[in-house]
């Protein structure tokens, strides 16, 4: 009986083991028990020590095509993950295989016909690299180009340039305010001299922005650049009436961007090199896209019928450019599609790797140009434009992340093993589905910002052309340069200072609305009408005075106590919940941030820079510290509140202001306490 | 054309060297081709090899030589030409089915074959043999590619490690 309960364990120990040792959900077969044919066949001789270098070799030459190769060779072993993220062996490997290959293409739409929400980012490999757009919702954003493994995402003038492989994104100023209804395109590239763009820098590159405007019949140009920061000086071309430009993604051939204007009747050309806008005459064809022509040049193509029809722009006769028709491509033979389609369009070119996106009823195609090879990749849907992804995928920095969870997973997948001993094995599927839960929840805290930005060097200053002091540097939120007699020169006093404005400015913030509200409350009738702000503190509440004293002196020590560790240790008292999935938050004094005081994750993560919405909060604490002062001045000598002095000034301004202190007389007996704070204040 | 031949007569155009495997078998083969190793071929300039004393290769069994050695022979003839225009499109076709035909051969011999190629520093098969090893592992989950090069079942730690990733790339394995 006994023995028989043991060996019974034994054989669900085996099975648990099992379930964790087959290595992952496709390979299912415990590689403890069964012998494979190719152990035995190599068993006679066990194979010879591959050395890096050769391993080197056989990596190399690992196809380019699926992403997924390269990071299964990666966990294989630590030899060869190590080679694998090696920088010299990943420029080995992109020299290898030239271009980069074509991932996949993101589009802009939300729904399908059913209302269900749509990925924005389509594959064209048979296994999907992971991608998480940097914004919430994506409602309102379009991806507009995609070049130099940059993406470039749109929405009412505000453009975000997305890493997808590194996850970074940087948010550019504004280039000009436009309407819902304008349309706007722009173009992303790298900006290194002489990069063959196969593993770039990824800190420079350039966003040349074009926008239209319909009333005054002109396209503007302005250009980006990563490296100063700014927007250049707009230039502009004028275009016939009602013309406008697609927010499809551009053409970069030979240091000049082309953009369709009206399904390709004309073609914006934007020269890099001279900086100027001109338009060109498109072949003529009703609809179509630039695209590369075979030689390299600007090209076009259009559908007409089941036709793909290949131009390409060649001098003519007598020197004059002219559109040339090189080829025409059978879509109904090539892609194998019924006769009774009427809506074939062209929506989007991949340079690298020369292949171009057709739209039709029965979905989306690809269509390599110089090989003619075609395949089916997407559901039909109302696309305009399809902004084709191309980029190695390259296990680089990826992993990094990963180790820090490993131990935790270890320690996990031993405790489950040793819970599930008495228990009977879960179904694999099921088991599958939960780790994968746990990884997608493990990369939910991915592209949160830290700290803050510092501002450039340009950064606005209080008094325009002064130069600001040295100690103030751009580095704190709200900072204007403004320290004339120097308080802030000495680093701990600066450090203490911003501390205490920013506290201040909080407990002001909250004091004006503690003031304004009941104030409101009380002319409206909804509380005592001679409720004052001023003497809040010598009414009668659920306590005596006594006790309420105690408990706050006792609350508000604990937490301000807590407060000054935090500033003299920054990070030490850290109450957030450690998961070594997440990365700490960098101890941050005055912003902790983390499930308690930034749940949401708003200070850190929103699409705004963590800057802006510093600098908006100090700007509001100003403000209402200025105001609660003059809330409390009010109060001492006409001894109303805030929202009497407000009606009594708009009912006479000329005699109710603050000039007519001198006729006022201090009201309740307290011109003790008005010269103990004019003095106080002097 | 007949220079470069009266050049290579002078160097000894039926010159033989002789190689010697690690358990000690003989192989005589042109200068030529043994020269489409960079190792040996400064040997052979300077003049070593010839006669009764052997290169001797103590890395290189003697199955494996005379592998690498039958991929050297039938390279040597395009090689000397330096990818002349006189190569022609049949002889590159012949090559390449040859190519095709000396890869399909045991793991075991194939893996020997990376080592010895890239020794003796044979670009042509060592690329040649990387594409077989990279055809063979590509589309292959970490385990089968462990079990395909024959690596000893991973440590568990390893294995955590193995597991941990994958729980990161998901989608590699969709």
């Amino acid at each position: 009986m006994v023995a028989g309960m043991l060996s019974r364990i034994q054989l669900l120990v085996g099975i648990v083991m099992g379930v964790f040792k087959s290595g992952g959900p496709h390979n299912p077969s415990p590689s403890s028990s069964t012998t494979d044919d190719k152990e035995t066949l190599i068993s006679p001789r066990s194979p010879p020590e591959l050395n890096d270098d050769a391993t080197a070799e056989i990596l190399l030459r690992l196809s380019s095509d699926e992403p997924a190769y390269l990071v299964r060779a990666s966990l294989v072993c630590k030899t060869w993950y190590q080679i694998l993220s090696d920088p010299a062996f990943n420029r080995r490997y992109r020299k290898f295989h030239g271009a980069p290959p074509l991932l996949g293409f993101f589009h802009n739409i939300n729904y399908d016909s059913r209302m269900n929400p749509i990925p924005h980012f389509i594959p064209t490999t048979t296994t999907a690299i992971r991608c998480s757009p940097p914004v919430f919702t994506l409602k309102d954003w379009w991806f507009l180009d995609c070049r130099h493994d940059r993406v470039l995402m749109e929405s009412v003038g505000r453009i975000i340039v997305w890493d997808l492989i590194t996850n970074r994104q940087k948010h550019l100023p504004v280039p000009r305010k436009r309407y819902y209804w304008e349309p706007v395109t722009a173009a992303v590239l790298c900006a290194k001299d002489g990069c063959d763009h196969l593993n770039c820098n990824r800190d420079s590159f350039l966003v040349v922005s074009i926008g239209n405007n319909y009333t005054n019949n002109f396209i503007w140009a302005r250009v980006y650049s990563s490296e100063t920061n700014v927007w250049s000086k707009m230039i502009r071309t004028t275009i016939p009436q009602f013309s406008f430009v697609d927010m499809r993604p551009s053409l970069l051939v030979r240091d000049a961007f082309y953009f369709s204007i009206e399904n390709g009747r004309q073609i914006l050309k934007y020269d890099l090199g001279g900086q100027c806008l001109s338009i060109i005459d498109g072949p003529g064809e009703p609809r179509g896209i630039v695209v590369t022509a075979d030689d390299g040049g600007l090209g076009f193509a259009s559908v007409e019928g089941y036709d793909l029809r290949l131009w390409s722009r060649q001098v003519g006769i007598g020197g004059v450019m002219e559109w040339v028709q090189c080829r025409v491509i059978d879509l109904g033979t090539l892609l194998q599609i019924p006769a009774q389609l009427f809506a074939i369009d062209v929506i989007g070119f991949a340079e690298a790797a020369r292949t171009i996106f057709i739209s039709t009823d029965v979905g989306i195609f690809i269509l390599n140009l110089n090989s003619h090879a075609a395949r089916n990749v997407g559901m039909r849907g109302a696309y305009h434009a399809a902004v084709p992804y191309t980029s190695y995928y390259t296990p680089v920095g990826q992993l990094k992340d990963i180790k820090e969870c490993l131990s935790w997973l270890i320690n996990l997948a031993t405790r489950i093993q040793a819970s599930n001993v008495t228990r009977p094995a879960p179904p694999q599927g099921a088991a599958a589905v939960s780790l994968k839960r746990t990884g997608v929840r493990a990369n939910a805290a991915k592209g949160v910002s830290a700290v803050c930005e510092p501002l450039g060097p340009d950064r606005p200053i209080w008094f325009p052309g002064s130069t600001p002091p040295a100690w103030l540097d751009g580095s704190l939120p709200g900072d204007f340069g403004f320290d004339p007699l120097g308080f802030g020169s000495d680093p701990d006093s600066l450090r203490w200072f911003q501390q205490a404005e920013l506290m201040h400015g909080r407990w002001a913030m909250l004091a004006a609305v503690g003031i304004l509200v009941p104030d409101v409350l009380s002319h409206w009738g909804f509380m005592d009408p001679d409720y004052s702000w001023f003497d809040a503190g010598s009414r009668e509440y659920f306590a005596d005075p006594w006790t309420l004293f105690v408990s706050q002196m006792a609350l508000m020590g604990w937490v301000e106590g807590r407060r000054w560790a935090d500033y003299l240790n920054p990070g030490c008292v850290d109450i957030e919940p450690k998961f070594p999935n997440r990365k700490v938050p960098t101890p941050d004094v005055g912003y902790p941030g983390g499930l308690f005081f930034d749940w949401a994750n708003w200070g850190r993560g929103s699409p705004e820079p963590v800057m802006v919405i510093r600098t908006k909060e100090i700007k509001n604490g100003r403000l209402a510290m200025l105001a609660f002062v003059g809330f409390w001045f009010q109060a001492v000598y006409t001894g109303q509140g805030p929202i009497d002095n407000l009606l009594a000034h708009l009912a006479d301004p000329g005699h109710c202001n603050i000039f007519s202190i001198a006729d006022l007389q201090p009201s309740r007996g307290e011109e003790d306490l008005i010269s103990v704070y004019v003095r106080g204040h002097h | 054309m007949a220079a470069p031949e009266s050049g290579d007569g002078n160097n000894g155009a039926a010159r033989m060297v002789t190689l010697i495997s690690s358990d000690n078998t003989r192989f005589e083969v042109e200068a030529a081709a043994a020269s489409l190793s960079q190792t040996l071929q400064l040997t052979i300039l300077d003049g070593g090899g010839g006669g009764g004393d052997g290169i001797p290769l103590p890395n290189v069994d003697s199955a494996t030589l005379s592998k690498v050695l039958e991929y050297c022979i039938k390279h040597a003839p395009a090689a000397a030409n330096g990818g002349a225009p006189n190569a022609t499109a049949v002889d590159r076709a012949e090559l390449e089915r040859f190519d095709n035909e000396f890869v399909n051969i045991d793991q075991s011999v194939l893996y020997s074959l990376i080592m010895a190629a890239h020794n003796l520093e044979i670009e042509g098969l060592q690329s040649l043999v990387a594409k077989k090893v990279a055809d063979m592992i590509k589309g292959k989950s970490p385990m089968e590619i462990r079990r395909t090069l024959g690596f000893p079942d991973p440590t568990p730690e390893e294995q955590a490690e193995m597991n941990a990733h994958m729980l990161e790339y998901g989608w590699a394995y969709e």
